[in-house]
């Protein structure tokens, strides 16, 4: 596939929690030197990942996190793992697709839409 | 839970022949990374790319589950991968370490070196870390 | 072949996680040695494999910087991030000559200039 053929240039998946250990906030630091020179991010959060997207964080990831979600970065959450985490949909942070399928989801994106994939 | 048995032969679903390879290096409960790793496997396969799975370091301990649990077990989906026909292979070096041989892991596993994982590594067309 | 270049996201480099940091170099030179150009960004705890003086022999374990000469040697590429060496207080003159500090956002073209990534 040639770098067209890719809706986006990096994909990251986040299975660690923000305050866990410091490598998704990394990653999410990563994204944003890409966007800001012209590439297209997504993340996909599962596992313990799914705690990014909660509302209400006082912590600097949240704030990266809504910032790359104005950029347009595209942003997927599994929502087995929300529902697993007692995380509501209302509790979610604006802007981000919650998937109802998400190993589906998550393979049609590594395989079909991103060209570089990184994962933590 | 989104990843069955029974939904292999969807005709709506194309046939890439894309290759996907895991690479899983964290043993079983410790995280979720091997529970992810072999759902991700099985959707992939189920989707209709080649799939190659190998363990690596504490990854290879997955292997070692060969009994019936009445709780989640990564075995068990390790089990299911093996009868959907997806490779997995254990690091020789790790399994050595670890005293792991075919006798005490789950049959269709194979122990390799890690030339395995580079071949997989030159042929594929996307390779996931879990575990790291 | 479908890949030529391998970039190793290494996040762990202390004696603590050793299985972590031997398992990436060891992966990195059977790579490297069968043909493949590898890169190794060390990062976050993963810049602590490149100190220099490291001696673990009363603690059991082969020193790392054994397996990072023969990376060298045999034609890898290291990295070493500046941001994570100034969080643990490292100066460039405590880590091995032979590693290039680079600026964490120059893991971005990177990542995307390699055919894969993996993170230890």
């Amino acid at each position: 596939m040639t770098k067209d053929e890719y809706e986006i240039d990096l994909g990251f998946i986040i299975t660690k929690a923000p305050l866990e250990s410091s490598l998704g906030e990394g990653l999410l630091t990563l994204a944003h030197h890409a966007i800001n020179n012209g590439k297209n991010v997504g993340f996909f959060f599962i596992s313990d990942g799914v705690w990014f997207v909660k509302k209400n964080q006082k912590n600097t990831t949240i704030n990266k996190l809504k910032n790359l979600i104005e950029k347009g970065a595209t942003i997927t959450v599994s929502k087995d793992n929300l529902d697993a985490a007692g995380i509501e949909k209302t509790d979610v942070l604006e802007g981000i697709t919650i998937s109802e399928k998400p190993y589906q989801d998550l393979v049609a994106l590594v395989m079909e839409k991103w060209r570089r994939v990184m994962t933590i | 839970m989104e990843t069955g048995d029974d939904d292999m032969n969807n005709p709506d679903t194309e046939k890439p022949s894309k290759v996907l390879t895991i690479l899983l290096i964290k043993g079983p409960y410790v995280s979720e990374a091997a529970d992810i790793a072999f759902q991700t496997a099985l959707k992939a396969k189920q989707m209709g790319y080649i799939v190659n799975v190998f363990l690596y370091l504490d990854g290879t301990w997955n292997s070692h589950l060969t009994g019936d649990k009445n709780y989640n077990n990564p075995g068990d989906w390790l089990k299911r991968l093996i009868r959907k026909e997806i490779q997995v292979t254990l690091c020789e070096r790790c399994s050595n370490a670890r005293d792991l041989t075919e006798e005490n892991i789950i049959k269709g596993v194979k122990i390799a070196g890690s030339t395995k994982l580079i071949d997989y590594l030159r042929d594929s067309d996307k390779v996931l870390t879990f575990g790291g | 072949m479908k890949n030529h270049s391998l970039l190793i996201y290494c996040t762990h480099g202390t004696y603590g996680r050793d299985d972590d940091t031997y398992g990436a170099l060891l992966q990195a030179n059977h790579t490297l040695a069968w043909g493949m150009d590898v890169t190794l960004v060390l990062v976050e705890d993963g810049v602590l494999v490149s100190k220099k003086g490291q001696n673990p022999s009363k603690i059991g374990l082969p020193s790392n910087l054994n397996e990072l000469t023969d990376f060298i040697e045999l034609g890898g590429k290291l990295l070493v991030v500046s941001e994570s060496l100034e969080q643990r207080g490292i100066r460039k003159e405590e880590i091995i000559d032979e590693a290039e500090v680079i600026s964490f956002r120059d893991i971005v073209p990177l990542v995307e200039n390699h055919d894969l990534s993996l993170t230890f």
